[in-house]
């Protein structure tokens, strides 16, 4: 069964000088995106993200790099965490390759939202990410994954 | 020195242009800067806390080290980048300077571009 790990990344800031370092960790995945038949453009900064609901990808920025988008669009009310959002979407399907499995081509249901700016990153959500990966968290550092790591399993 | 011309600056499109047609000079790199290893050395700090004293691998110490070229360089941008063994080259950068090369560019030409925006919030 086809599988990978990604580290998990770290990055310490100080955003306040009165109050502590803080140290932020992620999980990214570089994915290779359809853009027509044959063509796929790399995007670095997948997040994989299991407190989302939906995939979910900037609409702007889908049409920036050329990411077909449906015309449909409808009203979609999240919960985040800055409380409840109202955005208008547009529901569609993201094809995708991993460095780490090539020849695969995953298909992903996607929400295209055009609320979200270009500069925040596309979420990689349960539904339906979770439906084509078993993917499990081990904090456990290691020489090649200090800050542990992300063990990914096709279904 | 007296008597002589600057060679002009190159522009932005003619610079991406002459990487993404192959021409690529070792200028064209990010520079490791002692602010990059300064972050990296610090994030490797805590990775030994961590291990307990371990050593990080060399893979580990280089991710760190592409993650905070990017960070140091292009903080808070969207950028259009190529990597290979030697470092990071950042090809492009900007959402307007993106959408043209993308118009533009072959697709064969700028395949390997990598976009992102580099955050320094996470």
């Amino acid at each position: 069964m086809p599988r990978f790990i990604l580290p998990i990344s770290s990055k310490a800031h100080d955003p306040d000088p009165d109050g502590p370092i803080r140290r932020s960790l992620r999980i990214e995945l570089k994915a290779y995106v359809q853009i027509r038949p044959g063509e796929f453009t790399p995007i670095r900064d997948f997040r994989v993200d299991n407190g989302s609901t939906y995939t979910t990808m900037s609409a702007t920025l889908a049409r920036l790099l050329g990411i077909p988008i449906p015309a449909t669009t409808s009203r979609l009310t999240s919960l985040t965490t800055a409380g409840r959002r109202d955005a208008l979407v547009r529901d569609g399907e993201l094809r995708v390759r991993f460095d780490a499995l090539p020849g695969h081509l995953f298909r992903l249901y996607c929400v295209f939202s055009e609320d979200v700016p270009p500069s925040v990153p596309p979420l990689l959500g349960l539904n339906d990410f979770a439906d084509l990966f078993r993917f499990t968290v081990d904090a456990a550092p290691t020489a090649d994954f200090p800050f542990g790591s992300v063990h990914f399993k096709t279904r | 020195m007296p008597g002589t011309l600057s060679p002009p600056a190159e522009s932005a499109a003619a610079r991406a242009a002459r990487i993404l047609g192959g021409d690529i000079r070792p200028t064209d790199y990010l520079p490791v800067t002692d602010r990059v290893r300064f972050l990296t050395d610090r994030e490797m700090d805590f990775a030994r806390e961590r291990l307990k004293g371990g050593e990080p691998s060399d893979a580990a110490v280089q991710r760190q080290l592409r993650q905070n070229l990017l960070l140091v360089h292009h903080p808070d941008e969207h950028v259009g980048y190529l990597e290979d063994d030697h470092g990071i080259i950042v090809v492009v950068t900007g959402l307007d300077e993106i959408e043209r090369v993308i118009k533009t560019v072959p697709f064969e030409l700028r395949k390997e571009v990598c976009f992102g925006f580099i955050s320094t919030v996470w």
